[in-house]
């Protein structure tokens, strides 16, 4: 149901703000006003921190720290030294990735220098030569004894000091007046000179020098991964300072009315919590002026939603489509028994359903997820109950038929056709009095008999009708059943067509409005017939899982003893396919009959949620408050 | 006869059936998943945190290919393909068989190609709001709700062949 909300006024004293704003904060009663919020950037601690975890995330494996439960007294204190080891993982990382630098061009020019290793000389002499001239180069393999004949022809001197694959790596010994002509030569045979390198040391040397060089950043890193390794053991602590700075942050995006001593803030409270903020900050012996109102006709109310433990995660499912408007009726409790029931009976069978129930009923029990995620392991895990149901009324395990069903779609599908149908029809009424129920709370009775109450009779009717003509009663009983479908479908046109042009003018007006309303008719068809589907894909399941149990065995009788392990192999992987595939169909499905065959019928949606301030809880799982063993838990 | 041009036996036409029903319905689950796998790529390579919810929508194309191969199967098994007992159908009762295939296999084919069209704009949607990613799968399965009503159908035909 959606909770009644007041409009709440507080005034405080300037000098108790921040106890204020704590207690409302830790509470999560009080919705302040969007005029009240100005938008900060984070704050610096706030980006480091979390650059922080990101660096010390990426060097372990497995992430931790996360999902810690602490009391409101440590999370209200923050710890300094952790700020600063966060500070000092930023500096490493910024000298990791200088270190990598200088690494990375070392080992360029080491690599450059190696073909030369040979070279007996040192660089740096060849440079000061009187008489002659050396020039270090290489040239493809496929153009060396090209190059050699040009060589001898100017009586140079050459020597092959190394090579590769691809290239011979060389050195050139000539006189120094055949420099000039040398250099031209060498363009023309694609022959590339190495700079000069004006060491001081022999090749060799050099190299043995960038190697040591190379080992000593090497190791310099590896120290850094190490800490950043063992920095692992403070992500709890960097994880709830997160969480914290988080909360600061939020806290700061709040503005107030002021004079001079006393702050002023307007917001929204849930009806059914205003008694309890007012204890709450009087306990504290704070000075604090309350005043609470209902909310006017113009203002736009924020939803604040209140289900039973079955229906909430289902709220999940509305909200993606639209946020209820607090306005109207909850479509929740309607819409989750729906989609719960239509859900299971697609995916109709005894073995996944129990898988259903065991894997995500388990994941909510032992592990830790939240958010979004949790609402949809929930619902899955509800739905198995359904698809164990469904899956006994057609007497399929994984596939396999184990006794004479009650309902057997595979070979005679028609009853399960109707029954897909039957569905349809009650799933749309139920719409179409939750549109009367909204019509009446927003004073539109006429509205609500014109669009509603016309096709709720229209559709009972037809009901009876079907029943009264299709299975066989005794004469008189069929007869008063066929004359009240027929006076109820004609209640239902007639209310169409006085009502539906209740806003026109004029004659022709009316009457054209009443035709268009009659013409609806084949839009509700096609709902109706929209719900054939569910008999389409509980069909689709149990038949390709009958088809994977028949591969199988196929395999299984195929070869001796190794048939039977590639049997199992089949057996698993096409149920574990189908089970993913059904799942999938069944969410796509069952969600989009409720979102436009169901809500189509009467949700107006276009709300906002009931947010109120509260700590912003992203790596801690709950905040545990003292007084009153309450849980704020991220609501997201 | 209906189809005087062509002179099969009855198992060669409920073969044909049976091949066309799964060469049509996975060739456009093939092209459908295709299309929006091209606009999952792209997106992903800018924010891979979205795999989950671009997977989701990637696959939605992909189920006209089960239905085909769905209908594939129940075809083989009401003639007895698979237990090997086949030993031959009159040539109208091949020619039912190769009728029961066609709703899925045509529309399979086009609703495919057309929901991987949908499907890649909900996944570019998605790349930019995530939040609402449910609306573009509830889009992308509305394509999907004709290859249903294909195949209910082939399925309802299925039923009463001898």
């Amino acid at each position: 149901m959606i909770v009644q909300m007041k409009k709440v006024k507080l005034f405080f004293l300037e000098s108790e703000k921040a106890a204020v704003i704590d207690e409302l904060q830790a509470h999560a009663l009080f919705m302040p006003d969007k005029k009240h919020y100005q938008t900060l950037n984070p704050s610096n601690e706030l980006i480091q921190v979390s650059k922080a975890i990101e660096i010390v995330e990426k060097y372990i494996k497995k992430s931790t720290g996360n999902n810690a439960i602490v009391s409101l007294d440590e999370f209200g204190t923050i710890d300094d030294n952790i700020l600063e080891s966060a500070k000092t993982i930023l500096d490493l990382q910024n000298t990791y990735y200088k270190l990598e630098e200088s690494l990375k061009s070392l080992k360029e020019r080491y690599e450059d220098l190696l073909p030369y290793q040979n070279l007996t000389i040192n660089q740096a002499r060849l440079d000061s030569l009187r008489f002659s001239s050396v020039t270090l180069g290489y040239i493809t393999k496929e153009k060396f004894d090209a190059f050699k004949g040009h060589m001898d022809t100017m009586e140079a001197y050459i020597d092959l000091l190394s090579s590769d694959d691809q290239y011979n790596y060389v050195s050139i010994l000539i006189d120094i007046d055949q420099k000039e002509r040398l250099s031209d030569l060498l363009e023309s045979v694609d022959f590339r000179v190495e700079p000069s390198r004006p060491f001081e040391k022999t090749n060799i040397e050099v190299i043995n020098d960038f190697k040591q060089e190379m080992d000593a950043l090497s190791s310099e890193i590896e120290k850094i991964v190490q800490f950043f390794q063992s920095s692992s053991k403070d992500l709890g602590a960097l994880k709830l300072l997160h969480d914290q700075l988080l909360s600061k942050d939020n806290k700061h995006q709040l503005t107030f009315l002021n004079t001079e001593s006393t702050l002023y803030v307007e917001g929204w409270v849930r009806s059914d919590q205003v008694n309890q903020l007012e204890t709450l900050l009087n306990e504290k012996g704070l000075t604090v002026e309350m005043e609470a109102r209902d909310p006017l006709p113009e203002e736009s109310i924020p939803t604040a939603l209140k289900n039973n433990r079955f229906v909430k995660p289902f709220e999940y499912l509305t909200n993606q489509f639209s946020t209820p408007s607090a306005r109207e009726v909850d479509p929740n409790p309607s819409m989750s028994i729906w989609y719960w029931l239509i859900f299971g009976i697609m995916m109709g069978d005894i073995g996944y359903g129990l898988v259903m129930l065991l894997l995500f009923g388990g994941l909510i029990r032992f592990g830790k997820i939240r958010g979004a995620l949790r609402d949809l392991v929930q619902i899955f895990a509800y739905t198995g109950v359904t698809a164990i149901i469904a899956g006994a009324a057609f007497g399929s395990l994984f596939g396999e038929k184990i006794y004479t069903p009650l309902l057997d779609p595979m070979n005679n599908p028609i009853p399960m056709l109707i029954i897909s149908i039957a569905l349809g029809v009650l799933h749309i009424m139920h719409g179409l009095v939750l549109k009367m129920i909204n019509s009446v709370r927003q004073k539109d009775l006429l509205g609500g008999l014109a669009d509603a109450g016309s096709w709720l009779f229209i559709l009972t009717g037809l009901s009876i009708f079907v029943v009264g003509s299709f299975i066989p009663l005794e004469q008189l009983l069929k007869d008063i059943m066929l004359y009240t479908s027929y006076v109820l479908m004609g209640i239902g046109a007639l209310l169409i067509i006085l009502f539906n042009g209740r806003d026109k003018d004029t004659i022709p007006g009316k009457m054209v409005s009443a035709f268009t309303g009659l013409y609806n008719s084949t839009s509700f068809l096609s709902d109706i017939l929209s719900y054939s589907r569910i008999l389409a894909l509980a069909l689709s399941t149990t038949v390709i899982a009958y088809t994977m149990n028949l591969l199988a065995g196929m395999v299984w009788n195929s070869i001796p003893i190794l048939g039977i392990l590639l049997g199992l192999i089949v057996y698993i992987i096409g149920h574990v396919f189908n089970f993913v595939m059904g799942m999938l169909s069944a969410y796509v499905h069952a969600g989009r009959l409720q979102y436009l065959e169901f809500f189509g019928k009467f949700y107006e949606g276009g709300g906002y949620l009931f947010e109120p301030l509260q700590l912003q809880l992203k790596y801690v799982y709950q905040v545990n408050l003292k007084e009153n063993n309450q849980n704020n838990k991220e609501i997201n | 006869m209906p189809f005087v041009f062509l002179q099969f036996d009855g198992i060669t036409w409920a073969l044909l059936g049976v091949a066309l029903a799964i060469i049509l319905g996975g060739a456009g689950s093939a092209i459908g998943v295709a299309l929006a796998g091209k606009a999952a790529t792209g997106v992903l390579g800018e924010k891979p945190e979205l795999f989950g919810k671009v997977l989701v929508l990637q696959a939605l194309p992909g189920t006209q290919g089960i239905y085909g191969f769905l209908v594939a199967i129940l075809l083989l098994v009401r003639m007895e393909w698979l237990a090997g007992g086949l030993v031959s159908l009159p040539e109208v009762t091949g020619q039912m068989y190769f009728a029961t295939a066609l709703p899925i296999a045509f529309v399979g084919l086009i609703s495919g190609i057309f929901q991987g069209k949908i499907a890649a704009t909900s996944i570019l949607m998605t790349g930019k709001r995530p939040e609402i990613s449910t609306r573009g799968i509830t889009m992308t399965a509305l394509v999907e709700t004709y290859a249903i009503l294909a195949l209910l159908v082939s399925i309802l035909m299925w039923t009463q062949l001898p």
